[in-house]
């Protein structure tokens, strides 16, 4: 008797458990998704598609492709100890409570162009400050521009010059500008020193190694990028209809081997010769001729037709596919060209990414499907292209016109992930995040700019700011006129007068 | 009712119900903790797999940026030139990549077909390297070899001894050795100058000239004179130059009257007249020999000085053992028997178990009246005699009457007679107590069906007569064992010659037991014993050169001078310059198995002549006991002592070749080294061949390279010369063609001077061995010397539809007693029995069927040895097109060899053949061994 109650207690009890056990996980499955999958699914059905994009090759496209499964490795575990560094663990946010300032080491000894222009542009900038104590970022005076051990530029010693740095402190709140690393043949990101918790501006970053919200990815500049006030986008016009004489350029070197010559050397397929134009040629380095292949000669002579200048400004887009390296010149050149670049670079931290929406200024291919790029490039609207093509210029001109831009952006970016960020719209809308001042106003409709952009109505009443330069002698004179005609005004709500007093 | 009480129950204990479940409860704790674990799993477990689910979908939320893909939306919308150019855009782009990849393909075949070339190239480098690797290896194992045999050239040419040198004494030499007190006292020791015969001066024989000695006015006994004159020309001892002899042989006997005119005074004054006799007579050898039975003792009570008595009648008194020399009569022809009358072995047991003809003293009233003639010594003895008269009698008596009981035995047949007519002799020279051989015609005959013949000996004081001597050589001639009573008596050539092996030895006194006794003899004993008499009386006792032969073997023996060399066959090489006309060097055989072969050694000879002086002493007993007899000596015996294993390591290493330098081994280490009980040595092929070039040609080549091989021998039996366009192949051996005298079958087994290994491989010129099989075979024959070692078996088979005798047969059967000599190994030794001992009318046989010289020779080895032939392996690759098995002249082929067993059977008196069951593998034929361990030999 009492065996059969205990049996058919836990029965029950069991049974009970299954049941609300079961009723719970029916609930928390969502159905709805597995809808919305169907959906996709029948709207491609008839298609094939060339690519599954499955988990497994999206993430194949974060990498590098030329990087050997080993090299990846072992960039990993050389950045290991301070992979994990973000904005909250490797960066002493005490220091830039208040004001975001930036200390320069004083420099000893010669340092390169590039890099005496970026120290240039940060002592120029509103953020400089000389004195330490107050610095929240620090910028060594070490030139690691160029880590290529090949390069004459190439500072021997650094690791243990940056240690003996003052204010060091394991890399703390340092920050660590490099345009090249690695050499040949590998072309790997080691730096050949430990940069310990310090954040690393670099070119030609690999989504690998970049650590999301710490690192920044740096545009390739050439020695003879401006220090300042770097020249206007080349668009004149926005002319309509938006095509240019060429709908996709390349003109460039290609390796023929070795890391990163795959795609280059693939190029001549996409080249019809009227408007898809890709010249690449072979000669690179002393021995090219030793190892150059059958197209070579072929494409030499038709290297020479055409100008590159030409073809830049004369194309829609422009293939920026990746060199040794993953970043180019080229990536800028077409910027200013207003050539919508066409980035075939698998694994690349685009420049700036943190903050610029690329998706509006580029289009990215995948270099595993290089042969599909022209048909996406015809599939693209005019309009999207006149789009593409003015944000190429806003781009250009906010950020990457001069070294200046370039290193303001830089020390922006920090700025923004310790106090009052500015939005990804501020960003990506002209006239670009570095005109805007948060401490200004918190809103967006708060600026002019703006407002057509979002569709708002402008505020009705406006303020006017008379400057006056010379004392008000009488009631006829013009600043008078001027005040009476602009008082007439049923839109004014303000009047300012800027007097400037004489001491004469 | 009890519903009622139910529902009562029910009704009223809500309260109760309550208390009853947590008393329950608290019952069942393990219960209670049962249904919280369970509720804690059922808790747990979805709340881990939801916090590990979410923690794997974080990557793919984090995923940043996607590239751009082709979108396929707007297609629909697109103009139709538009879509078509994208299309042949796109088709261009195919149809470039296609061109390309083209060029890709192209280009990878080409790389391929590189990697190829490259491969092939690698391969063939590896197999040259290998090749090279063995190469080397080989020549390195042959300078090891190389290094040591030259050490052990430099080490045997200070041991080496060649054939005894002849050192020849000098007159001066002559030491005067003092004469003993009298002539009867002579031993070796005292009465005979060793210093006349040197260790190595051949034994050189001087013979008085018959002329020279004049002892007696009656002439010598024509046939005694002429025979031994005869033989003597052809003895090798015989020297014509009486300076250098070391003995001296005078014929004084018999004479034509056998004595009966003789004085004793007279033949000792003209002894002592002899040119050489130098006072004492000293290494002078009188030889009385007696053909009849009459011939008396003319020496007896004589003074000799030192001089040594041959002759076949010896008084007890009168014979110096180990000095004079008990002979037997001359019987036979001078210099042959004929064989075909040898006495059949079997059946062991004939009609008669006994037979005995003889008379006692026929003449005894004559012969005591007839002492005139004798001189005075004669009297002498014979006085003292009869003294003893009464004595004899009575033993006479016994033996009589014990034989005459045996008579009257049912059970056995005897043959025994005391009744006949005597031999005609000359009573006088006959002693008294002396049986006479009975002139009845029937004596041989009975002889013949008798299996022991008794013999009785004379009274004590006479050791040796005439009539037990002929007695002896009849019974022995005719296949009956002797039987001698009376233990006094020496038997010829007692010296060395152990008559037990041949003859029934017992007293007189065991007249009684002889019947038990002879009954205890076994069959294979009483062959044995007959096989020993037929082998004595061939070899010592036949003729009477076997006789004069034996009395100098004798001296010999006595001074331990080695035996006179068997000659080799002198090879006369088919091309005047000695090596084939044309010559091309073969090419390297494609090896036929993986083992590793050996580089082949420098040729060297099998070292010979080592025991000379050994044989006539160590081995002196089976010498003169066994066949061939002690009047020759080999190079060479397969019979020779073999050392410890331990020896070759412990100073006695010369030569000896041990497997891994004695650590023992298999496959490589076991192909290098010989190893074995005996020292290294080398093989020597001989191929008979009559006009099959080409295929002799093939087989020559194929011997290129196989290692321990010393010489090929071609022995070139057609009597044309070999055509001047045949291309010989040059191996790494030297090939001597021998040119023969005739088309013989025999010519296979010459020992000629050529080979100078003992190991012969008999090969004929169209089978194919492989050389692990040689390989093999020559190691079997080297633990199996004194057998002929080779691949095809054959049997004899008893004829069971006739039961009449023996027929060849080559069927296949679990039973072997031959092997084919086609391919086979076989000592140098037998090849001079074959040639040189063995009786003619085998050869003259062979030669008459052209067939058969095979069978004969495993006779021969088999007679030899008693021991059956050795099979080697399972004839892998041995064919023979030759042999008719399959052939339609298979008949007449056959029935030769059938005949010719049957005549050999005759010949030898039984069939010598033995049977054997087995047959020789390699150690680790078929035994399964670890992959990485080796085999002997892969395939053998």
């Amino acid at each position: 008797m009492q065996a059969r109650t205990r049996y058919s207690v836990v029965l029950v009890s069991s049974v009970v458990l299954f049941l609300v056990y079961r009723q719970w996980l029916q609930g928390s499955v969502p159905g709805h998704g597995q809808n919305l999958n169907e959906n996709i699914k029948l709207q491609y059905d008839h298609l094939h598609t060339y690519v599954t994009w499955t988990e497994r090759d999206s993430s194949e496209y974060e990498y590098d492709l030329h990087a050997s499964p080993k090299q990846r490795r072992q960039s990993r575990t050389n950045l290991y100890k301070n992979r994990k560094c973000r904005m909250d663990t490797c960066f002493d946010q005490a220091k830039c409570s208040d004001t975001f300032k930036v200390y320069v080491y004083p420099v000893h000894g010669k340092i390169s162009e590039s890099y005496s222009k970026i120290l240039t542009s940060i002592r120029n900038s509103r953020y400089f400050t000389s004195n330490p104590d107050e610095a929240c970022v620090f910028v060594p005076s070490i030139d690691t521009l160029d880590r290529d051990i090949l390069s004459h530029e190439y500072v021997t010693d650094a690791q243990s010059k940056l240690t003996k740095l003052p204010y060091w402190n394991g890399g703390r709140n340092h920050l660590i500008f490099n345009l090249y690393s690695g050499t040949w043949p590998e072309y790997s990101e080691d730096l050949g020193f430990d940069i310990e918790q310090a954040i690393l501006a670099k070119a030609s970053f690999t989504k690998q190694s970049f650590r999301p919200g710490f690192d920044i990815s740096l545009p390739l500049f050439g020695k003879s990028h401006p220090q300042k006030g770097g020249p206007r986008g080349d668009l004149q016009t926005n002319n309509f209809p938006v095509i240019r004489k060429f709908l996709l350029a390349f003109k460039g070197k290609r390796y023929l081997s070795g890391i990163g010559s795959d795609t280059r050397n693939a190029l001549y397929h996409l080249h019809n010769g009227y408007d898809i134009i890709l010249l690449t040629t072979c000669r690179h380095g002393k021995d090219w001729q030793k190892i150059k292949d059958v197209r070579c000669d072929r494409d030499n002579a038709e290297y020479e037709k055409h100008d590159y200048q030409i073809l830049l400004h004369n194309s829609t887009f422009c293939l920026v596919p990746r060199g040794r390296r993953l970043g180019s010149f080229r990536f800028l050149e077409s910027l200013q060209a207003a050539c919508i670049p066409v980035i075939l670079s698998n694994g690349w931290e685009l420049p700036f990414s943190e903050v610029i929406d690329w998706k509006k200024t580029s289009i990215e291919g995948d270099e595993r499907l290089l042969l599909q790029i022209p048909s996406i490039l015809r599939s693209v609207s005019d309009e999207q292209i006149l789009s593409l093509r003015q944000q190429t210029q806003f781009v250009w001109d906010a950020y990457f016109s001069s070294v200046e831009k370039i290193v303001t952006t830089t020390l922006q970016i920090i700025q923004d992930r310790l106090q009052n960020p500015r939005s990804a719209f501020m960003w990506n809308h002209p006239p670009g995040a570095l005109a805007v001042f948060t401490d200004f106003a918190g809103s967006h409709s708060a600026f002019p700019f703006y407002t057509s952009v979002l569709g708002e109505e402008a505020c009705e009443k406006f303020t006017a700011v008379i400057s006056v330069s010379s004392p008000i002698l009488s009631q006829s004179a013009p600043v008078m006129k001027l005040i009476k005609s602009v008082s007439k005004s049923a839109y004014a709500a303000q009047y300012m007068y800027v007097l400037y007093a004489y001491t004469a | 009712m009890d519903y009622q009480h139910r529902k009562g129950y029910n009704g009223g204990a809500a309260q109760p119900a309550r208390a009853t479940f947590l008393r329950w409860l608290q019952r069942n704790g393990i219960l209670m903790q049962l249904i919280m674990l369970l509720i804690v799993v059922m808790v747990f477990i979805p709340l881990v797999t939801h916090y590990y689910l979410s923690n794997a979908e974080l990557p793919a939320t984090s995923r940043r940026s996607q590239p751009q893909q082709l979108s396929l939306e707007n297609l629909q919308a697109m103009k139709p030139q538009e879509l078509k150019a994208r299309l042949e855009e796109l088709y261009r782009i195919r149809s470039s990549v296609q061109q390309e990849l083209l060029g890709l393909e192209a280009r990878r075949k080409d790389m391929q077909n590189q990697i190829d070339e490259y491969s092939a190239l690698i391969a063939q480098r590896q197999r040259e390297n290998k090749e090279s690797q063995s190469t080397l290896d080989k020549v390195n194992f042959e300078i090891v070899q190389k290094r040591k045999s030259y050490e052990e050239v430099i080490q045997r040419s200070m041991l080496h001894i060649g054939a005894p040198k002849q050192i020849l004494p000098q007159l001066d030499d002559n030491v005067d050795v003092e004469p003993p007190q009298a002539s009867a006292q002579c031993r070796q020791h005292n009465c005979f100058d060793y210093s006349r015969c040197s260790l190595t001066s051949h034994f050189p024989v001087y013979i008085y000239a018959s002329e020279d000695v004049t002892l007696s006015k009656q002439p010598l006994d024509a046939f005694v004179r002429t025979s031994v004159a005869n033989v003597m020309t052809t003895n090798p001892h015989v020297t014509f130059d009486p300076n250098i002899a070391c003995v001296y042989l005078v014929l004084i006997g018999d004479t034509a009257d056998h004595w009966q005119s003789a004085s004793s005074l007279e033949l000792e004054t003209s002894l002592r007249k002899l040119p050489l006799w130098k006072g004492d007579g000293r290494n002078h050898v009188l030889l009385n020999l007696a053909r009849n039975v009459s011939a008396t003792n003319v020496l007896y009570g004589m003074n000799t000085d030192r001089a040594i008595l041959v002759q076949s009648n010896f008084d007890a008194a009168q014979f110096r053992p180990g000095f004079d020399i008990v002979a037997p009569m001359l019987l036979g022809k001078e210099a042959s028997f004929d064989w075909k009358e040898t006495p059949p072995l079997v059946p062991a047991k004939r009609k008669y178990l006994l037979s005995f003809q003889g008379i006692l003293s026929p003449y005894a009233s004559k012969q005591s009246n007839h002492g005139h003639a004798n001189v005075e010594n004669v009297m002498m003895s014979r006085r003292l005699k009869d003294s003893n008269r009464t004595q004899v009698n009575s033993v006479s008596d016994f033996i009589q009457e014990e034989l005459h009981k045996l008579k009257s035995l049912q059970v056995d047949n005897f043959y025994i007679e005391f009744k006949c007519p005597p031999l005609n002799a000359d009573p006088a020279s006959v002693d008294l107590s002396e049986w006479w051989i009975c002139r009845t015609k029937d004596r041989l005959a009975i002889l013949k069906q008798s299996t022991y013949a008794l013999i009785i000996g004379p009274d004590e004081h006479i050791v040796s007569s005439t009539m037990l001597q002929m007695r002896l050589y009849e019974a022995l001639k005719h296949g009956a064992i002797p039987v001698i009573l009376g233990e006094h008596v020496e038997l010829p050539f007692g010296e060395f010659i152990q008559w037990r092996k041949a003859a029934i030895i017992l007293p007189k006194a065991r007249a009684s037991e002889l019947y038990f006794y002879l009954k205890t003899i076994q069959d294979n004993d009483i062959v044995k014993l007959r096989g020993q008499g037929w082998f004595v009386w061939t070899t010592y006792l036949s003729s009477a050169k076997a006789v004069l032969d034996t009395i100098l073997a004798t001296l010999r023996t006595r001074l331990n001078i080695p035996a006179s060399i068997m000659p080799a066959e002198q090879s006369v090489n088919l091309f005047p310059g000695g090596a084939p006309l044309k010559q091309k060097r073969a090419q390297g055989m494609m090896p036929e198995s993986d083992d590793f072969f050996p580089p082949p050694e420098i040729p060297f000879p099998s070292p010979k002549f080592l025991r000379n002086f050994t044989y006539s002493t160590i081995d002196r007993d089976v010498n003169w006991n066994t066949a061939p007899g002690p009047f020759k000596l080999f190079p060479n015996t397969p019979f020779d002592p073999v050392l410890p294993s331990d020896a070759k390591f412990i100073g006695s290493g010369l030569g000896f070749r041990p497997i891994g330098k004695g650590s023992g081994g298999t496959g490589k280490e076991f192909q290098e080294a010989l190893g074995g009980n005996i020292p290294g040595e080398q093989f020597t092929i001989i191929i008979l061949t009559y006009e099959r070039d080409a295929l002799l040609m093939t087989s020559l080549e194929r011997l290129m390279g196989l290692p321990y091989l010393n010489k090929v021998i071609v022995v070139w039996n057609s009597p044309k010369p070999a055509a001047a366009d045949i291309i010989w192949p040059e191996i790494h051996v030297p090939i001597k063609v021998v040119r023969t005298k005739k088309n013989s079958l025999n010519n296979r087994f010459l020992p000629y001077d050529e080979i100078e290994t003992e190991a012969i491989l008999s090969l004929d010129d169209d089978a194919h061995l492989r050389h692990d099989e040689i390989l093999f075979g020559f190691r079997v024959w080297r633990e199996n010397r004194d057998q002929i070692v080779g691949f095809p078996g054959r049997y004899h088979a008893w004829d069971v539809n006739l039961n009449n005798g023996f027929l060849y047969n080559s069927n296949y059967s679990c039973e072997l007693s031959m092997v084919l000599t086609g391919a086979a190994f076989i000592h140098k030794y037998y090849a001079y029995l074959y040639s040189y001992v063995m009786p003619q009318v085998i050869r003259d046989k062979v030669d008459e069927y052209m067939n058969c010289e095979d069978i004969a020779m495993n006779f021969l080895v088999s007679h030899i040895t008693r021991k059956p032939p050795v099979k080697v392996t399972s004839r892998w690759t041995f064919r023979c097109p030759s042999c008719p098995e399959a052939l339609s002249q298979d008949d007449s082929h056959f029935k030769e060899r059938h005949r010719c067993i049957q005549f050999f059977n005759q010949v030898y008196g039984y069939i010598p053949l033995l049977y054997t069951q087995f047959r020789v593998d390699s150690v680790l034929f078929k035994t399964r061994v670890p992959h990485d361990k080796q085999k002997c030999f892969k395939f053998v």
